[in-house]
Order: structure tokens, then C-alpha cells, then sequence
């Protein structure tokens, strides 16, 4: 699965428009305020690029609002508000760890091992809420399938920056859009 | 969507559903991810998977976080050709 050419280039367009408008490449910036315009343009050029249809897109455009709002935060990975629904999964998982604990344990291993796997499952997806922009307000399908979207979109995000590094790097060849 | 309709507890039916988009989904992360071993393997248990995603997404986030360290060192350096420079500054200003 890979991010296509179109969104590539929309990024990169994204990209170099986001970083004229902060003025990088003007000298009167500290190292961190420029790197900090940097990353804050490549995560808006990325979310713009994807457009509104993933939550975590429209989850990370909000973030960077509110952070541009807090005068240049860091930019760090999702590190969402606090949802009232979060209280509600995790009772509906401990509620269903409860209940499987509850079962006879005669059933054959096999099944047994598919619970078990199960709740192996609900456990990683925690660490997924945290990850992906917006993941704590959803339900594990949803979350599952935003995460797909959300990796296959950071590594053509990885992929443009990549490209653009190249470009200003090479002073004889600018701009070999090769791909 | 989800199937987190009342009945799904009772029944067990719909709770299969989900669990065939679930193992559909994670089959799709299997893909995605970078280690040929996990990808070529077709028996490994999801919660590796997950694991993996999480970490290969790490992973691309630290790599943002370093080019654009890269990024911004090359526009914050006086030390480039003239050529290089002329580049930058048509490209972003």
C-alpha cells in the first residue's frame, strides 16, 4: 500500500507554500523557532494534503490551530484532550474482561486462546489511541482503520520531505522530480 | 462502521463481524509494514501486528521530526553555494 503521486505532490505543494508563508528561509529566526516552523508546516501540509475524510487528519489540522495559537508549542505526536468517551471504552473493557475471566475454563484451548488474543488485541490498540491523532474518541474498528491511513500518509509525508531535502541540496539538478 | 449494536453482547453474532473486519484491517497493517519477516509470515497474532504498527509509526515520526531538524539546518546555514542559495530562495521566498 502506498501513498499516491497525487498526494505526494499535494503535499509537497502544501510543503513549500507552508514554509514561504512562515518565512524560513529568512535569516532573523532561532534554530528552534525555524525547526519548529518547519515541522509545524509539514504536519499542516500533510493534514490539508488528506483532506477532511480521516478523523486523525481533522484531528492533527485542529491540533496545529490550537498550537499555533499557543505561539509555536512544540510540535510533539498526537497528544490529545482528555474525551469523556475514553472513560466509557475502558469501562467496556474491563466490563468484557470481566466477563471472559468468567468463563468456564473446560472450553477447549483453542477458544480459550482466541480470548485471549482478543484481549491481547484491545491492549495494543490503547497504545494505537495514543499514536494516531484523535484515536481516543473512536471504537476499535475505526481506530484500526484510521491507523492504516495515518501510516500509509506519514511515509509519503517521510517521502516528500525526503524529496525537497534532495532538491535544495543538489545545485545542479533542482527539482528532479523523478517519480 | 461498528457493530455496537445492543443486542451484539447477547447474540455473539455481530461481535463475528467485527471480528472479520478486525482481522481484515490488521491483515492490511501486515502489509504495510516494513519487516519482511512479519510480512511474509501469514500466522502472525495480531497483537504483533499492532505492536509493530505502533512502533513503525514511531519510527516515521522520528523521521519527520529529524528532516525537518535537516530542513532547517540547510535554510539556517550561510555556508551554501551561490547556486544552492539562489535555488532556496526561488523555491521559498
Amino acid at each position: 500500500m502506498q501513498g499516491s503521486k497525487q498526494f505526494k505532490r499535494a503535499i509537497l505543494k502544501n510543503l513549500v507554500l507552508g514554509l514561504r508563508k512562515r518565512g524560513v528561509a529568512s535569516r532573523d529566526m532561532s534554530f528552534h523557532e525555524r525547526k519548529s516552523a518547519v515541522r509545524h508546516a509539514a504536519d499542516a501540509a500533510l493534514a490539508a494534503a488528506r483532506g477532511t475524510a480521516p478523523c486523525w487528519s481533522r484531528s492533527l489540522a485542529a491540533e496545529l490551530s490550537r498550537g499555533q495559537d499557543a505561539q509555536l508549542r512544540p510540535a510533539t505526536s498526537a497528544s490529545e484532550e482528555y474525551t469523556p468517551r475514553k472513560m466509557t471504552m475502558c469501562k467496556r473493557i474491563s466490563r468484557r474482561r470481566r466477563s471472559i475471566r468468567a468463563r468456564p475454563k473446560s472450553k477447549a484451548t483453542a477458544k480459550a486462546a482466541d480470548v485471549l488474543a482478543r484481549v491481547m488485541v484491545r491492549r495494543r490498540t490503547r497504545a494505537l489511541r495514543d499514536i494516531v491523532p484523535g484515536g481516543r474518541g473512536m471504537d476499535e474498528c475505526t481506530l484500526l482503520g484510521e491507523t492504516l491511513d495515518y501510516a500509509v500518509s506519514l511515509k509519503a509525508q517521510v517521502d516528500t520531505m525526503q524529496l525537497l531535502l534532495r532538491a535544495l541540496q543538489a545545485p545542479k539538478n533542482p527539482m528532479l522530480m523523478q517519480q | 462502521m461498528s457493530s455496537r449494536r445492543p443486542r451484539s453482547r447477547a447474540s455473539g453474532g455481530a461481535s463475528r463481524i467485527s471480528d472479520e473486519q478486525i482481522s481484515d484491517l490488521v491483515a492490511k497493517l501486515q502489509a504495510l509494514l516494513p519487516e519482511a519477516r512479519l510480512r511474509s509470515s501469514d500466522r502472525v497474532p495480531s497483537a504483533r501486528v499492532l505492536q509493530e504498527t505502533c512502533s513503525y509509526i514511531r519510527s516515521l515520526h522520528r523521521e519527520v521530526d529529524d528532516l525537518s531538524d535537516r530542513l532547517s539546518e540547510l535554510l539556517s546555514t550561510s555556508d551554501v553555494s551561490t547556486a544552492q542559495a539562489a535555488i532556496i530562495r526561488s523555491l521559498l521566498m
